[in-house]
């Protein structure tokens, strides 16, 4: 019981701060600021709605816990106490690209337990961002708008290149405006792991059913969305399963889900992939429903052997035979592992994952449970030992300053330029990611949107938010309901099209930053004032809110709130997760 | 599509076996000729076409009567041609070479290509980057694997300086040390506001890489920066396209005696599927009169001695041209070669209009023994395979060094 008042302090502390912020601000639901709320001007009062219910839950829950069991064995003391704020940061930072610091204050009171579950509770498996009005387009559709003429071909091969464009938007909106982050997070690791490249699959519609298609299995069954990677379209088109016939198999498919997808090398032979290919073959989209459906006259039905078993095989038995090797589950292990912990896995910690993971009916949302609470995980060792990639830094800044309202034209380019294409791996192995993601070009590259196009984004925010709070918000909110944004129902100025074009890149006029760069930095400077008692307090706190350890570089220690905040930025390890 | 460290590995046994390649031979390393040599001060600046360049309309066939025919409405006409003999002549929107050619120190290498063409401008320009056979995956580019087999030098601004957008494409490697630049003033600013922090002794491999890159950073920049301000201004006019502004930034680090052995510059649009009798002379006289001017440059600083400057591309176009006065994806190509120690005129050989292969040129030389000639040659680099892949040099250079 004495621990409870420790637990108690920081959040008293946290609530004396806040009240009086709090008081000029109307109440608002999270998920519905997500997208316009300006810096720090939300928050704190959903902040106190949480946090009243957790301090009884965290009173009661350590009320119950030592003295109930008494014959319980020793539990680690770390595991019982508070992750922290720096336990948070790690947290929030690997899995949900960082966050803002009102958010690490809420999970930093939490067990590691208790905060995992807590993020986990967040998976969703549906977007906020409207689709794209082409999204519904089936192949026959698009193969009548190429028409016959010239003319009528090259105005087709531009709205081809407009789709694939609003595609790539469409999904860093997602990204920066999102409420389950955690999701997208996942979805980011499967594109990267099934790839596919969108100049080689040409169709915006295919990549995007398939870009959906990591969201409802991504935290799902394993074994499903195996499965559905191999019927994929896009991925048909990408390692052209769509071509591969009886007479001419193509290994393209078959290799990849053996090296790459399900097992990794070493662990089957060219015999199987030959065998696998003669499985794979027969494959064609259906031009009506854009599906993948499969056509038995150019099927190899006949018997193959691939991994030991034997049989007349279809692609999804040849799934079934990759997800009884061992070395599959493994395989994914290893993934999560040097995903969300380091690049040095321990293969005995992996094998037992593996199992795990098989026990819990390859459940994703388990695997990375056991992977988020491993001692690994949690390690001194591993804090700051991963790089960030473009979309965790770039995402990462958006989401944790708040300004989501920003155009996701700009934050695409800026991604794309620092090496990550949205929808164009490089190669069919993904993001190399780790080191790669540092050169001399990228490490400027991320110098420069930390040291300048950041408060770009801030005035484009601010002056997003200020145009949305003078034009009433329309009664239905598309977000919430998808569906309806059939394209002959949207308002013009409501279409994902008019999105998307007011969220081209733009520069930023000298006028526009004049007016509204005063208003970002008071905010700045109310962030500075919340952050704690004195000036070192709050500097410490803004430390721990955005680096993995100690800067490695000066800190300014005086001065305004965006001097100090430009050199932790600017730190090298701002740069790590 | 296929990534590929194993293939590279494995690479290492496949070359060599005797490649069936035209133009290449079999191949056996020499232990001791193997050891690294150093690249000097010679420096190499490769151009990209990008899109896939119209070879037939570059450097044409004009006396060919299947020419015309093969482009009704595309064919340049005789009054623009430039004759260069052999039959062949240059599109005259390319005149300002002339004053190269008649010095004799520019060499059209003719029909370079590779066997089973890739007609994607992606997979097609990795080919050319990496220095893979057509159905065989390489991670590192051909220069990148030809730094990493010559001696490094510490008192390089870099290894590889990419100007003016694009990718790192052929240099990039894990140990080459590529600077982009859109202009080399911004680069130098950007650098000095990059502090000098020594390596602690935290031992985490994430951090020591970033301090790493960005002493990297300091060091090309404090070099760009020293050698630049020092620099005569040789007073020539450069044309004010976006690739003349490029060559003039790449003659500015050369004659400046920024030390850096190559140089990548890239020229966009040559993709012209149609309106190409508007469009590709357009593109052409840009590249021409950048390049003039960058020889000019050259010369006036006494630099043109150490310079080779080669144009690649990831294809050239088909030969028949198409329904919208234009051109679709090709093979084989011609690619220019300039510099102080070039020897003039043709190299290679022109594909036979007579012998097409799916309506397109069957390519007469291994891309790679451009590849090939620029390390031995150029850079007087024992052949390594995994570098010019086997291929044998050409002879285009004036004089064998010593």
């Amino acid at each position: 019981m004495s621990r409870i008042p420790t637990i108690l302090i920081p959040m008293i502390r946290i609530l004396m701060i806040q009240i009086p912020v709090r008081a000029g601000f109307e109440s608002s639901q999270y998920f519905e600021v997500a997208r316009s709320a300006p810096l720090l001007a939300r928050g704190w009062s959903w902040l106190l709605s949480w946090l009243l219910p957790w301090l009884l839950i965290t009173t009661l829950v350590s009320a119950s816990d030592s003295p109930v069991m008494p014959d319980a064995p020793v539990v680690d003391k770390e595991i019982a106490s508070p992750i922290g704020i720096e336990g948070a940061r790690h947290l929030l930072g690997r899995t949900i690209f960082g966050a803002p610091l009102d958010q690490l204050q809420q999970y930093s009171s939490q067990t590691r337990e208790q905060a995992v579950d807590r993020l986990l509770e967040t998976l969703t498996t549906t977007t906020v961002t409207p689709l794209p009005p082409w999204a519904s387009l089936t192949p026959s559709n698009i193969q009548q708008q190429r028409g016959k003429t010239e003319q009528s071909r090259m105005a087709f091969q531009k709205s081809v290149r407009r789709w694939q464009g609003e595609l790539r938007g469409w999904w860093a909106r997602e990204l920066i405006s999102t409420p389950s982050p955690l999701t997208e997070r996942l979805v980011l690791l499967w594109h990267g792991h099934f790839t596919s490249e969108l100049t080689k699959v040409r169709s915006a519609q295919a990549m995007l059913k398939q870009n959906q298609m990591f969201r409802q299995f991504g935290s799902g069954d394993f074994r499903q969305l195996l499965h559905r990677v191999a019927l994929d379209p896009a991925m048909a088109i990408y390692l052209d399963t769509r071509r591969s016939t009886r007479d001419k198999p193509n290994e393209n498919f078959a290799r990849e889900l053996l090296e790459l997808f399900g097992l990794g090398e070493g662990n089957y032979s060219e015999t199987d992939i030959l065998e696998a290919a003669r499985a794979f073959t027969g494959y064609r989209i259906d031009q009506r429903s854009g599906a993948l459906r499969q056509i038995r006259r150019r099927h190899d039905a006949g018997e193959k052997t691939v991994l030991g078993v034997t049989g007349p095989l279809t692609g999804a038995d040849v799934v079934d035979a990759v997800l009884a090797q061992p070395a599959c589950a493994e395989w994914i292990s290893r993934r999560f592992w040097t995903e969300f912990i380091s690049p040095n896995p321990d293969e005995m910690v992996l094998k037992k994952w593996a199992e795990q993971f098989k026990k819990n009916d390859w459940s994703l949302r388990s695997l990375l449970r056991v992977t988020l609470l491993s001692e690994a995980f949690w390690a001194e060792d591993s804090r700051g030992s991963l790089i960030k990639s473009p979309v965790d830094l770039v995402v990462g800044t958006i989401r944790s300053f708040q300004i989501e309202g920003a155009p996701a034209g700009q934050a695409l380019r800026t991604i794309s330029r620092l090496g990550q294409q949205l929808f164009d791996p490089p190669n069919v192995a993904g993001w190399p990611g780790g080191h790669q993601w540092i050169d001399a070009t990228t490490l400027l590259g991320r110098r420069q949107f930390l040291a300048n196009e950041v408060h770009n984004l801030a005035v484009l925010n601010k002056m997003q938010h200020l145009a949305d709070r003078d034009t009433p918000a329309p009664d239905e909110d598309p977000a919430e309901n998808p569906e309806m944004m059939a394209p002959e129902m949207m308002a013009p100025e409501n279409s994902p099209e008019m999105r998307v074009q007011r969220e081209l890149p733009r520069r930023v006029k000298a006028r526009e930053r004049r007016r509204y760069m005063p208003l970002v930095m008071k905010e700045l400077e109310q962030m500075w004032q919340s952050l704690g008692d004195d000036s070192s307090s709050r500097s410490l706190s803004l430390q721990q809110w955005l680096l993995p350890f100690k800067p490695v570089g000066t800190v300014v220690e005086m001065g305004s709130m965006r001097n100090r905040l430009g050199s932790v930025l600017l730190d090298p390890t701002y740069q790590l997760k | 599509m296929k990534f590929d460290r194993r293939a590279f590995l494995r690479l290492g046994g496949a070359a060599c076996l005797p490649l069936l390649v035209p133009g290449v031979r079999t191949w056996a390393i020499d232990e001791e000729t193997a050891a690294t040599a150093a690249l000097g001060d010679r420096v190499l600046i490769m151009v990209e076409l990008q899109g896939g360049n119209d070879g037939l309309n570059t450097v044409i066939p004009y006396r060919d009567e299947r020419y015309k025919k093969l482009r009704p409405k595309i064919a340049v006409p005789n009054s623009r041609v430039m004759d260069l003999g052999h039959h062949l002549g240059m599109n005259d929107a390319m005149a300002a070479l002339g004053e190269s050619w008649d010095a004799a120190d520019a060499c059209w290498i003719l029909g370079l290509g590779y066997p089973k063409p890739n007609r994607s401008h992606f997979r097609s320009i990795e080919i050319w980057e990496t220095g893979s056979d057509s159905d065989e995956n390489l991670t590192d580019g051909w220069l990148g694997r030809l730094i990493a087999s010559a001696e490094g030098d510490p008192k390089r601004a870099a290894d590889g300086i990419v100007l003016g957008g694009g990718d790192s494409g052929p240099l990039y490697g894990d140990s080459t040390r590529v600077i982009h630049l859109e202009n080399p003033i911004q680069f130098t600013r950007q650098a000095r506001a990059v502090p000098d922090i020594a390596h602690g002794e935290d031992a985490r491999k994430a951090l020591e890489h970033l301090l790493e890159v960005q002493t990297d950073i300091k060091r090309s920049a404090k070099v760009i920066e020293e050698k630049r301000s020092s620099a005569p201004d040789l007073g020539i006019q450069f044309p004010q396209s976006k690739f003349g502004k490029r060559c003039e930034i790449a003659a500015s680090l050369v004659t400046a005696g920024v030390p850096c052995p190559l140089i990548k510059l890239s020229h966009g649009g040559f993709d012209t599927h149609t309106d190409q009798q508007r469009r590709h002379p357009q593109l052409l006289r840009d590249l021409a009169e950048g390049l003039a001017a960058l020889r000019s440059a050259l010369i006036a600083s006494g630099d043109w001695g150490r310079v080779l400057i080669s144009t690649y591309s990831e294809f050239g176009r088909r030969a028949s041209e198409n329904g919208s006065q234009g051109t679709d994806h090709g093979t084989a190509a011609p690619h220019l070669l300039l510099g102080g120690q070039i020897k003039g005129g043709f190299a290679g050989a022109q594909p036979d209009l007579g012998t097409l292969q799916k309506n397109d040129l069957v390519f007469t030389t291994d891309y790679r023994q451009l590849y090939a000639t620029i390390e031995q040659q150029w850079f007087q680099l024992p052949a390594n395979p995994l570098v010019s892949r086997g291929a044998r040099p050409l002879s285009v250079l004036r004089e064998k060094a010593p």
